[in-house]
């Protein structure tokens, strides 16, 4: 039986992190470091890609894995390049909301058209956390942020669905409250070939719990009681939203090198 | 790829076997006229080279992958011209904060804005020296012929490598579609990065004299950490401390400063104690050189003088021209390299010659220097 | 000093003429060559040339202003290019789609290239034709190096019918010339 003291001697450094009190990035980190120990890969073989924001800093410097933490909103092109050049690399991606579907939500269409084997965790927190706390365009109709005082005037973006029909092999949505889960479902995205995106809707204390009166674990609670695994229910639906197969890029441009008698380098 | 041998071909097709032969292996990139050319011919030779190439959804994506690619341990490079190099520029700061060593092939147009997608340009000059934020130091590269695409394209690889540092190969459309004969050697001399032994741990910072720390791909165990915020040797970020700006900035810099000599290259025609010397280039130094030639036959003291590093820009040799000689600097745009010779010669003995859309004529250039003379 | 625009509308062939050209003055004539072309950034529309200057020693002037040899595929092209045509020292016109040619300076050739090319197998190959006339006007570029060139340049399916059209322009010209 493996420790959470074990997980953490193997898979993190630089501890205690720069995370807020009650944020759910450090249960992400350990949601991934747990993923990645069940599914039995090399750690040596795992690359975390990340752009700009709170989530972006899950990896980098806390994750003891190459990683590679990019500009805002760039880490899944960076990543495509990274997992291209070798296939063999484990290319994981961890990026807020912000990040992954507002400054970089062009690189995100494109990645899941292309079907790339990379694993994308979109760390949802509804809103710019790092900056002050601004409208995303995951903040729901109207909400109050920084830069939205009035209330959010539009509306805040289903990603998973176009993630899904992007064309991605692998959407699905968790919280922090199901780490289980959570844990279940990256170790699948690493065994799959092909896009996966996993939504993880996780708390921010310190901008949403404070103007709402929440702490950390107020938040867990809000996300159990508002999320539902079944799909015909009233609520945040949580679990696969897709699974399907497809022709995957890396494969298909290796196929095209050996076919005209290019060896990979 | 072709084989070593003599071929008459396009400039950007030229510069793309020079990447193949200096050993590309990642190729991604967004299609703009007057660089398409580039993509063109490496999408459908570059795979039988072993190499990988992508066609991205927009130029930022382009470096994007770009820097990744080198991160997986290739050699990677993308071709642009004005409009793309302008969504680059934050990942090039990036490429340069992180030492990741790549090739941006800027093959310039009339601008600014859209402008003039076929004609050529070279507007681009302070944006390839200054177009990312922060203090930073670039090399860039300035061809005037089809075999120069084919040769500096091989070199940007050599410097890019060798300082670990993104290279700019600052061509124009001028250059980039003409046509003339090049030469593939049968030997093409590559560099390539330095790789860490077993005892490195610090693969951002050194004390080697060259400042150029060594670089280990993904996947080789190093838990390495790269980020574009300021970090410390082993990649640590360090958002804060004076000391880790300083070190960092000072060194990224002085690697580029400290190794101008190796770094500089230039031509030059009697350029010592002329009456006048004509500074320019890329394509519009052909119809400049020719010039210069005529009139010193027809018996002028005139030089002629032409960065082949455009950045650093070979400034102890034209500050030393300035001294002796009135200058003329004839460029394909208003702005591009005037400050920088102004910086050197001084604007007293200076005068300008530039011209937009087209390339002059021996003929005009050398009207030009006869106003001047006389 | 040999200086060639081969002037069209975009879609008629001309740059491919003209690499045609410069690669046979280059690579088979040993020339030092400088081709370059012009055209709008519409792929189908607009005045496109290709602009070969070749010379025995290094070649340092990239522009022509005034060409000793000016080939004409389209009225329009002709047109808007009042100096060039004027000046030029010899102009070759396809008379299949350039029918108004004013005086110039110099000598007029009116090629019915367009026609020949339709004769051998597609107007297609009329820019080909015109390069053919052009071998026999300008008494510096080679016809068998032409052939030579397209035999090894153009895709197995065109070569017979480009080497026919490069002929048949030169035959036209040699006819012209022996009847005078």
């Amino acid at each position: 039986m493996i420790t959470t003291k074990d997980i953490r001697n193997k898979y993190v450094k630089n501890y205690p992190s720069a995370f807020c009190p009650g944020c759910g990035d450090g249960m992400v980190l350990n949601a991934m470091s747990r993923a990645v120990e069940k599914s039995g890969i090399d750690q040596k073989k795992v690359a975390a890609v990340s752009g700009i924001g709170c989530a972006a800093w899950i990896p980098s410097p806390y994750w003891k894995v190459d990683t590679l933490h990019t500009t805002h909103g760039r880490a899944i092109p960076h990543a495509t390049g990274l997992k291209v050049g070798n296939k063999d690399l484990e290319v994981m991606v961890v990026s807020g909301d912000g990040d992954c579907a507002g400054i970089g939500g062009n690189h995100l269409l494109h990645a899941a058209r292309n079907n790339i084997d990379l694993n994308v965790l979109m760390i949802n927190n509804g809103l710019y956390a790092m900056t002050g706390g601004q409208v995303a365009p995951t903040t729901e109709h109207g909400e109050k942020t920084l830069t939205t005082p009035y209330g959010n005037p539009s509306q805040g973006i289903d990603i998973c669905n176009v993630v899904k029909h992007s064309g991605a092999s692998h959407v699905a949505r968790w919280t922090t409250y199901h780490m289980n889960e959570l844990i279940k479902e990256i170790e699948r995205t690493i065994d799959i070939k092909g896009f996966s995106f996993i939504e993880v809707l996780s708390q921010c204390p310190t901008r949403t719990g404070k103007k709402e009166g929440l702490s950390g674990v107020e938040m867990l609670e809000w996300y159990r009681e508002n999320t539902t695994k079944n799909k015909e229910e009233e609520g945040i639906y949580v679990g696969e939203i897709q699974y399907v197969e497809r022709t995957e890029l890396t494969e298909e441009i290796y196929e095209q090198i050996s076919k005209r008698g290019g060896k990979p380098r | 790829m072709l084989k070593p041998g003599t071929y008459f071909m396009e400039g950007n097709e030229a510069c793309a076997e020079g990447a193949m032969r200096a050993g590309l292996g990642l190729y991604a990139g967004y299609p703009i006229t007057p660089a398409s050319e580039v993509m063109n011919h490496l999408a459908k030779e570059l795979p039988k080279t072993g190499g990988r190439f992508l066609q991205m959804e927009d130029e930022i994506a382009s470096i994007a992958a770009v820097i990744g690619g080198a991160w997986s341990g290739l050699k990677s490079m993308t071709a642009t011209s004005g409009p793309g190099f302008s969504l680059m520029q934050e990942n090039i700061g990036y490429a340069v904060m992180t030492e990741t060593p790549c090739v941006i092939v800027d093959v310039q147009r009339a601008g600014p804005s859209t402008g003039q997608a076929t004609k050529p340009g070279t507007g681009d000059v302070m944006q390839s020296r200054f177009g990312s934020h922060g203090d930073y130091e670039i090399i860039a590269l300035a061809p005037n012929s089809v075999q120069e695409m084919f040769d500096f394209t091989v070199r940007s690889f050599n410097l890019s490598e060798r300082y670990r540092t993104p290279v700019v190969l600052l061509a124009d459309a001028g250059v980039g579609h003409m046509r003339e004969k090049f030469t593939i050697p049968e030997k093409v001399k590559t560099i390539e990065r330095k790789r860490p032994k077993e005892v490195d741990k610090e693969f951002f910072d050194t004390h080697e004299e060259d400042h150029v720390p060594p670089m280990p791909d993904f996947g080789e165990g190093y838990e390495l950490m790269v980020t574009g915020s300021t970090h410390l040797g082993d990649g640590t970020r360090d958002t804060a401390s004076f000391e880790a700006q300083d070190r960092l900035v000072r060194r990224l810099n002085a690697k580029i400063n400290d190794n101008r000599e190796e770094i500089e290259d230039w031509e030059e025609m009697g350029c010592n104690r002329a009456d006048l010397v004509l500074i320019s280039y890329g394509s519009i130094s052909r119809p400049v050189k020719g010039a210069v030639k005529k009139a010193r036959e027809d018996g002028y003291d005139i030089g002629f003088f032409r960065p082949k590093v455009i950045w650093p820009s070979p400034e102890d040799r034209m500050k030393e021209i300035g001294k002796n000689s009135e200058v003329m600097l004839v460029e394909l745009s208003l702005q591009g390299y005037r400050m920088e010779v102004e910086r050197c010669v001084g604007s007293e003995n200076l005068y300008i010659f530039d011209i937009l859309n087209s390339l002059p004529t021996i003929e005009q250039v050398y009207e030009k220097i006869m106003e001047v003379i006389e | 000093m040999i200086k060639v625009r081969i002037g069209g509308w975009a879609g008629q062939g001309t740059v491919l003429a003209g690499t045609v050209l410069g690669r046979s003055l280059a690579l088979q004539q040993g020339y030092d060559v400088v081709q370059r072309r012009s055209y709008s950034a519409a792929v189908r529309s607009g005045i496109a040339y290709s602009d070969i200057i070749a010379d025995r020693v290094e070649v340092n002037d990239l522009t022509i202003e005034v060409p000793d040899y000016l080939l004409i595929l389209y009225q329009k092209t002709l047109e808007e290019w009042d100096k060039e045509v004027k000046l030029c020292e010899n102009l070759i016109v396809d008379s299949t789609r350039v029918k108004k040619v004013k005086k110039t300076d110099g000598n007029i050739y009116e090629v019915p290239a367009g026609q020949i090319a339709e004769d051998i197998a597609s107007s297609k190959a009329a820019n080909i034709v015109l390069l053919g006339a052009l071998a026999r006007v300008c008494e510096d570029i080679e016809l068998e190096k032409l052939v030579d060139t397209i035999k090894s340049e153009f895709p197995k399916k065109y070569k017979q019918m480009n080497v026919k059209a490069v002929k048949a322009g030169y035959a036209y010209i040699e006819d012209l010339l022996t009847k005078d």
